[in-house]
């Protein structure tokens, strides 16, 4: 029987799933879905067109050498063949990954050259880039810092670039030495030109929330959901069929909004979420299943017998982890290791586990309950959890892997309630505590939103990250939070127990010793250090403010993690030095805490 | 060439003292456990001595080791560490500034070891201080940056984080009224270190020495709190002058390598001697390889580094961590087989004592005679020993099994000791997570080799490249490939390293991860001069 309209659909989502080996199956996968059932692909209006569209001025002919990069899987092709449509109304007929067009502008006809598949384009010699190719980059360079009407458009995976550059011979000219070297740094600070001709977009600047919403919207709002309702009488598009709950559970507005909270995660803690991987995540959250021959179901006799048989497997807030699949196809995508870096359900708070397990059963936590827990609208619960309640809560839990199975279960139901509270309830019940990132809500509710809508941060939240900074550098338990304390050991800077006075910063003071500030473009705020004249200033991302929180409220800083502890210590040398603080020469002064917290000066005195 | 005779020059001190002369012909004399942090020390002790003469890292020659006089510091050293009723003092005589002092003075008159000559009289601190309690409160501060804290070694065996020249002061014991030098914890390994740096590029030298002249600034805040507790520092060093230290190399490439990154992490510029705590593993990181290319270079004729697999620790064992122990192992050979083939090349690869021996005019008993000269006077050793040693060897052929045995007798128990515990103390080798030692480096050591060579900012692939070519360390499946028998070499276990390493440079800050095709390795220290 020839598959419906709504099982060409569930292929198309398919092949953008955890099912392709690599890349290139993936394209193939996708052709043929595309060809064979005539489903148009997913799409959307890349953010970064119109940067790309810019950089070419019809009107005064102005145009730039482009270097359009990122991770594999980011639009990049598809962009170039939409500038080549914008700027000659013709569809691209580019051969072997390149293409020679004329535009015609209002200053005169300029001639741009695209690379748009690398691999295809570069040929090598004896390991070396061949002598055209060379000469071809030798040309862009004289573009890119000269004066030529002839413009370049490359787009190349980051890891691309590097290894274009690798090939280059071992003696090229200056010109193209300063293109590589400009290339390099503008990649890796972020920046964007380098002088007027020369120009990068790098796609991972586009933040994953933008990604994820862009991604959320072209498959959750695509016309052809509309088989649930017209195809009903197929079981896989039933009721009781997992894709049918999952999408019900996704399109809800409180697990959109989760996932754009997530992607957020990504980005303030610098794990870029490429759009390959948000639709592989997308795509494995509705169709993925354990019990299926590739573990996300295929539509047809598969799909229509497994989905309807246990769907409670198949759950959202199973899939979208990943669950269903293997281990080692989970740890080959960076988006699997991105969320299984948070740790969602495998931390937990009393009151929740309290609400787990006897909030049914206890009329004090009933409201609560029935509010976080008990709301199931799409039946993503596992029913054979309350039977393995039961058996807990009498004791009859004893061995080890039935105590394993049990626990496993718990904080599945934590990540079920995860993903569907809404920021009220996040907030209501501490459910970051669940994760690795207790303090997840005050850095992106109290600091980062904020400072993006132009405002000042929470003061609370600035003091906190004084707190914290005291206390990893001095490493004592300091309780001010109204200065920073500038303190060294006497023999290193990083000494564990810092207590020789150096300086304090004072928050209050104008302007202010510290403050989270937001910088250009950047998502991740700044913290901002100021010593008389004199500045020092890091990036506050996630990871970083979840240190100090956690140290802030007594955690000691080289056990809480070793690694961040490191960070700090160097970042601390980096302050001293850069703040040029230097401390009294006429007495030693010894930080002295009080039982309070509070901090006290004793001077030891110097010879004059 | 690293073992050609012209880049060699004979030790041109006395070997009386010594029980044998090879391994010290080999790697210098010598390389031997010491407590780490005595390592960088001792450097510095050396640098110090020498900068007060004005000669701070001139170029050296094998047969002319420097000498210098260091400093001893006995009041400094007594008030800290021999000098155990301080506190019970102030407790006692709290509210009464001058029973204080009295009392402790008393005390140290009594207590206090100064060797002959040396006055007991402490009543200057008196005047250095407002209060007793505040020179408590000075000598409290100074007793914490204490080195090897619960050591439980001797007074006089206790040193200090060198915030100053003054807290640089040599190893000495008590003996009768006085001291005696002792090599027991300065075991000469710091001064082949402070050689190796003499011998680098005149430019590598001048980077370093305008960094040290700073460190061995008298005049510092931190260095006034210890000459606050001497009489006189500047008369202190007035003793018998040290040296006799011994590099046999004139040039290595151990040399400019060492010293290049010595420098790189000098020029950081950071606060006051922060640099300290990226150089102790660094030094000991040089010292060991230079063991290794020079054991290589007698050994296998080759004259570069031994391939250095290194794990970043795993969870569980890998291909990596075979192959980990093995280069690990097969490096720790190479000592073995480089002592045996310079005993071979002094014996019987030499033509004329072959000649002689095969001179058939000789009874067995004549050549074992004649062989057993030759041995003690090549090797160091004493006739009257070697004889006891040799005596019921039936032949010239047991005697060779006889002396290839004693030679690495006294490797295995003094330079092979030395080496692994250069590369287990600067965090190269250890057994963490396992039983069996391998590379596996700290998170210390990775710090310290990224600060020395990343400019900035520098591309993942472009680092590993960088230390395979300046170290052959290998982390990353690319080098691997290269360096490793089929067998021994699995691109994905590989690839999983260099992702672990990634990992723990991000969380130290130490990296940018742009996708997972591109991280960049980052040098946060780094500022362009």
């Amino acid at each position: 029987m020839p598959p419906s309209l709504g099982e060409k659909w569930l292929s198309l989502i398919r092949a953008y799933g955890p099912v392709a080996e690599n890349d290139a199956q993936q394209a193939e996968l996708l052709r043929t879905v595309t060809q064979h059932l005539g489903v148009p692909k997913l799409s959307f209006e890349h953010p970064a067109k119109q940067f790309l569209i810019e950089c070419f001025s019809l009107k005064n002919g102005a145009f730039k050498n482009v270097v359009l990069t990122g991770t594999a899987g980011e639009g990049k092709t598809s962009l170039c063949f939409e500038l080549v449509q914008h700027l000659t109304g013709e569809p691209p007929r580019g051969k072997s990954g390149v293409e020679d067009i004329v535009v015609d502008t209002e200053a005169g006809a300029r001639h741009v050259k695209l690379i748009y598949d690398v691999t295809a384009w570069r040929t090598k010699t004896n390991g070396h880039l061949s002598p055209d190719d060379v000469d071809l980059l030798e040309r862009m360079a004289e573009s890119a810092f000269g004066e030529s009407d002839k413009f370049f458009v490359l787009a190349v995976n980051d890891g691309q670039m590097h290894e274009l550059f690798r090939a280059l011979p071992d003696s090229i000219s200056p010109i193209l030495t300063r293109l590589r070297d400009s290339l390099i740094g503008m990649h890796a600070r972020g920046e964007r030109d380098a002088g007027s001709r020369l120009h990068m977009i790098n796609l991972s600047w586009i933040p994953s929330e933008r990604i994820m919403e862009l991604c959320l919207e072209a498959v959750l709002e695509r016309p052809e959901w509309k088989c649930i309702a017209a195809e009903k009488h197929l079981p896989v598009f039933s009721e009781s069929s997992s894709i049918v709950r999952n999408y019900r559970t996704l399109s809800s507005p409180e697990v959109r909004d989760k996932l754009l909270t997530l992607a957020r995660i990504a980005d303030v803690t610098g794990s870029h979420l490429p759009t390959r991987g948000v639709l592989c995540l997308i795509s494995n959250a509705l169709l993925g299943h354990p019990e299926a021959k590739d573990r996300v179901l295929r539509p047809g006799n598969e799909a229509n017998t497994i989905s309807i048989r246990r769907p409670e497997l198949a759950a959202l807030h199973r899939t979208f982890f990943g669950e269903n699949l293997t281990r080692a196809n989970r740890r080959k995508r960076d988006v699997y290791r991105f969320l299984s870096m948070l740790h969602i359900g495998e931390e937990t708070t009393n009151e929740l586990d309290d609400l787990l397990v006897f909030g049914s059963r206890d009329r004090e936590l009933e409201r609560d309950y029935s509010e976080v827990v008990k709301p199931d609208p799409f039946k993503q619960q596992n029913p054979q959890f309350e039977p393995l309640l039961r058996k807990y809560i009498k004791g009859d839990i004893v061995e080890e892997d039935e105590v394993l199975g049990f626990l496993d279960e718990v904080a599945s139901e934590r990540r079920r309630i995860f993903l569907r509270a809404s920021s009220e309830q996040m907030e209501k019940y501490s459910l970051w505590r669940t994760t690795v990132f207790h303090f997840a809500r005050e850095y992106l509710d109290e600091l980062r939103k904020p400072l993006e809508n132009g405002r000042a941060p929470n003061r609370a939240q600035v003091r906190r990250v004084a707190a914290g900074l005291n206390r990893t550098w001095t490493g004592m338990l300091l309780e001010s939070q109204h200065q920073v304390y500038l303190a060294t050991g006497l023999d290193l800077t990083t000494s564990a127990v810092s207590d020789l006075f150096l300086a304090q910063l004072d928050l209050d003071s104008e302007p202010a010793g510290l403050e989270v500030v937001k910088k250009d473009r950047d998502c991740i705020p700044f913290v901002l250090l100021r010593m008389g004249t004199n500045q020092f200033e890091f990036r506050l991302t996630l990871t970083r403010f979840e240190f100090l929180c956690r140290v802030a409220e007594g955690a000691m800083p080289s056990s809480f993690s070793k690694e961040s502890c490191a960070d700090f210590m160097a970042l601390k040398q980096r302050a001293l030095r850069d703040l040029k603080v230097k401390g009294s020469r006429r007495a030693l002064q010894l930080i002295d805490v009080q039982t309070t917290g509070n901090v006290q000066l004793h001077p030891i005195h110097l010879p004059e | 060439m690293i073992t050609a005779p012209e880049n060699r020059e004979e030790y041109s001190g006395s070997k009386d003292r010594h029980e044998a002369w090879i391994e010290e012909a080999i790697w210098g004399h010598r390389l031997e456990r010491q407590p780490y942090s005595a390592l960088c020390l001792e450097l510095l002790g050396m640098a110090e001595g020498l900068h007060r003469q004005g000669k701070l890292l001139t170029p050296t020659v094998p047969s002319n080791t420097p000498q210098y006089h260091p400093h001893r510091c006995l009041q400094l050293r007594n008030i800290l560490f021999n000098n155990s009723r301080l506190e019970e003092i102030l407790n006692k005589t709290r509210g009464s500034d001058d029973d204080g002092w009295k009392q402790w003075l008393e005390v140290m008159k009594e207590t206090s070891s100064l060797g002959s000559g040396g006055s007991n009289d402490f009543s200057y601190i008196k005047q250095r201080f407002d209060s007793f309690e505040e020179f408590v409160a000075m000598v409290r501060l100074l007793r914490r940056i204490t080195l090897d804290q619960g050591s439980e070694r001797t007074w006089t065996l206790q040193f200090l984080f060198p915030i100053g020249p003054a807290a640089l002061y040599e190893a000495i014991r008590e003996k009768g009224d006085g001291f005696e030098r002792t090599r027991g914890v300065f075991t000469r390994t710091g001064e082949i270190a402070y050689l190796m740096l003499s011998r680098c590029s005149e430019g590598t030298r001048a980077r370093i020495r305008t960094a040290l002249e700073k460190w061995f600034d008298p005049a510092t805040l931190r260095n006034g709190l210890l000459l606050r507790l001497l009489k006189e520092w500047q008369q202190d060093a007035n003793g018998e002058a040290k040296g006799g230290t011994y590099l046999p190399y004139k040039a290595h490439p151990a040399y400019e390598r060492m010293g290049s990154d010595v420098a790189a992490i000098l020029e950081l510029n950071l606060p006051d001697q922060d640099a300290y705590q990226y150089l102790q593993p660094l030094v000991g990181f040089h010292v060991y390889l230079y063991a290794v290319e020079t054991a290589n270079a007698w050994a296998k004729d080759d004259h570069r580094i031994p391939p250095i697999v290194c794990e970043i620790l795993a969870p569980k064992s890998d291909l990596v961590r075979k192959a980990a122990v093995k280069s690990y192992l097969d490096n720790d050979a190479l000592g073995s087989l480089a002592v045996q083939t310079y005993v071979e090349q002094r014996t019987l690869k030499d033509t004329a004592l072959c000649q002689r021996l095969s001179d058939e005019r000789l009874d067995e008993t004549a050549r074992k005679q004649f062989l057993i000269e030759h041995v003690s006077k090549t090797f160091a050793m004493k006739q009257p020993d070697l004889e006891e040693r040799m005596r019921d060897a039936v032949d010239v052929k047991e005697l060779y099994q006889r002396l290839f045995n004693i030679a690495e007798r006294f490797y295995r128990s003094g330079a092979s000791d030395g080496i692994v515990s250069l590369g287990t103390g600067c965090g190269l080798i250890s057994k963490r997570g396992t039983t069996r030692f391998r590379y596996a480096p700290t998170d210390e050591l990775l710090r310290a080799l990224v600060l020395a060579n990343v400019r900035g900012t520098e591309e993942e692939t472009v680092f590993l490249r960088k230390l395979h070519q300046r170290y052959r360390i290998i982390i990353g499946p690319a080098e691997a490939k290269r360096e490793l028998q089929g067998y021994d070499f699995d691109d994905a276990d590989f690839k999983k390293n260099r992702e672990r390493l990634a990992q723990h440079l991000l969380g130290m800050g130490l990296a940018q991860r742009m996708s997972d095709a591109c991280t960049y390795i980052h040098n946060p220290m780094f500022v362009e001069t």
